[in-house]
């Protein structure tokens, strides 16, 4: 029969074992602050997306379309600034830092475009931006 | 007949008048992060102020002086300055919210960003309390923020499917992508914002400035018991709205042009023009009791005389502090703060600072000194004490939850 000191040193051994190779393994999930800023781009981005919609069935008033993209603008520069000074550890965040950059400066050109009267086409690339930035943040 | 029409006007602008900044903007955050997950702390801080607002104009119409004066008096110089220092600061930072809504609200209907309109919006507000009598400006404000009703209109516009919406209701909700942390900190805010201060302080000063006698408690337990609940339905109402068409976008509110979309997508341009002269009385109607509450706490503890029913001069000090106060909070507005982010702030720390508020109510209400035959019996004493244990549970919390949440973005 073994003894209890020398199951509990196999068992040391092999907690040990298991925590450093889970310690070492590289991580596939992005940064959740990265994840975070990009649910914010989102629900910015459905916002205007919304009051775009909303505008093109008559039933918004001018003042408050222009307020809501003035305020949906600034909140999604806010929020590509703060992938633009993120800083990335890994690749796997960097690439993802990367990916919601590029879809977010696009989804921000959407809303200007909006700004500037051009309704039509900012709500054709508004949808395609959050679509992108939905499957960048499901995939974090 | 006149009777039956001053408690009726008193019902109604005790409705319109319930919600302002806070509150708007609180429950349509709340709504679309969490349905109507925290509707139970809607309720319970309907009930709290339900109680301690019937205490505070008990008081007033009893004893004929405002609370504040006999929280000095009763609990001595001490306890009425910590009561004073809490109350008053609190109150300019909701003066501050409540000025910066009432420029959103006039940004929302122009178009034209909130910096212009603050300096607007402060001169109105000193013109309406310099010129205008007491009841024709609560009930004119608190009759247009009837608008806001908007919200409940909209409600049934957009056709919900009851069940699915009312379920969190019955069993509060955690979406996985919230924390515990986010959740009770949001608890904390829609507490505070249902028992700001300020209403307590207004309200028996109110009933003084209408110079109310035992004879009108009638009227003051209508008011209260009546149009302070129904004032509550439109707060769930505007939370609902939140959770039936921004929820499930993944929107989640931070501006005040994103709370009335749902209004828009239900009733379209028509219904948005209601909503946003609701919001406009309303902040407009809070930014007049705020700052009104400020020169009562003031001249109150200090003994200065007050009121609107004495003309100016003969309450110079009451309305020089209530310039002071408006040209604090324009200056503050004139950082270029967001004033969304400063009525989030201000029901935190109103939930701080309620103990301090509430406390001194109950212990008044329960003196014969000042009560006579009205104090508080058992039934609403044991209900005191329940809610003042409420009330300190939240207000430690308060400060923790801010921090370990970032302001509920944890």
């Amino acid at each position: 029969m073994r003894s209890p000191l020398g199951r509990t040193s196999a068992l040391t051994v092999l907690l040990v074992s298991v925590a450093l190779v889970t310690g070492c393994a590289p991580t596939t999930q992005p940064d959740p602050a990265l994840v975070s800023v990009v649910g914010d781009l989102i629900s910015s981005g459905r916002s205007a997306e919304l009051g775009l919609t909303l505008d093109t069935d008559g039933r918004i008033l001018p003042g408050t379309l222009t307020t809501l993209l003035d305020d949906m603008a600034a909140e999604m520069a806010d929020s590509v600034r703060s992938l633009e000074l993120a800083h990335t550890s890994t690749e796997v965040d960097a690439d993802y830092r990367t990916d919601a950059l590029s879809t977010g400066r696009d989804a921000l050109d959407a809303v200007h475009l909006a700004q500037q009267g051009d309704a039509p086409a900012a709500l054709v690339s508004l949808g395609r931006q959050l679509d992108e930035l939905s499957q960048l943040e499901g995939a974090g | 007949m006149k009777k039956i029409f001053a408690v009726a006007l008193g019902i109604l602008t005790a409705i319109g008048g319930f919600v302002d900044i806070g509150d708007l903007v609180t429950n349509a955050v709340v709504g679309s992060k969490f349905g109507l997950g925290l509707a139970w702390v809607v309720i319970i801080g309907v009930a709290g102020i339900c109680l301690y607002a019937d205490m505070a104009g008990r008081v007033a119409a009893v004893s004929g002086r405002a609370t504040f004066e006999i929280i000095r008096e009763r609990l001595g110089p001490r306890t009425g300055l910590a009561n004073l220092a809490a109350s008053f600061l609190i109150n300019l930072l909701t003066l501050t919210a409540e000025i910066g809504g009432v420029a959103l609200a006039l940004q929302l209907a122009a178009g034209v960003g909130p910096g212009m309109w603050i300096p607007v919006a402060l001169f109105a507000v000193w013109v309406v309390i310099w010129r205008t009598k007491f009841s024709l400006m609560e009930n004119v404000a608190g009759l247009l923020g009837l608008t806001l009703l908007v919200f409940v209109v909209a409600l049934f516009l957009l056709k919900p499917d009851w069940g699915h919406l009312l379920a969190p209701a019955a069993q509060p909700w955690l979406p996985a992508a919230e924390s515990p942390v986010s959740y009770w900190y949001f608890a904390v805010a829609l507490f505070g914002a249902a028992m700001t201060p300020y209403e307590v302080f207004f309200f028996s000063s109110g009933a003084v400035e209408e110079k109310w006698t035992k004879s009108d408690l009638a009227t003051e337990r209508a008011n209260v018991f009546i149009g302070f609940p129904l004032g509550g339905i439109l707060s769930l109402a505007i939370a609902a709205c939140a959770a039936l068409v921004l929820l499930p976008k993944g929107i989640e509110v931070s501006t005040l042009s994103e709370v009335v979309l749902p209004v828009a997508q239900a009733g379209g341009q028509l219904a948005l023009a209601f909503a946003i002269v609701g919001i406009l009385a309303a902040t407009f109607g809070a930014a007049l009791e705020t700052t009104l509450s400020s020169g009562y706490t003031l001249a109150q503890f200090f003994g200065w005389s007050w009121g609107k029913f004495r003309r100016p001069v003969q309450a110079a000090r009451f309305h020089i502090s209530m310039i002071i106060c408006l040209v604090i909070g324009g200056g503050i507005l004139a950082t270029g703060v967001d004033p969304i982010q400063v009525t989030e702030l201000s029901v935190v720390f109103s939930a701080v600072a309620l103990p301090l508020t509430y406390f001194p109510i109950l212990v008044v209400a329960n003196d014969p000194e000042y009560m006579g035959d009205e104090v508080n019996g058992r039934v609403r004493n044991g209900l005191g004490v329940v809610f003042l244990v409420i009330i300190v549970v939240a207000a430690v919390a308060a400060i923790p939850l801010l921090l370990a949440s970032g302001m509920g973005s944890a």
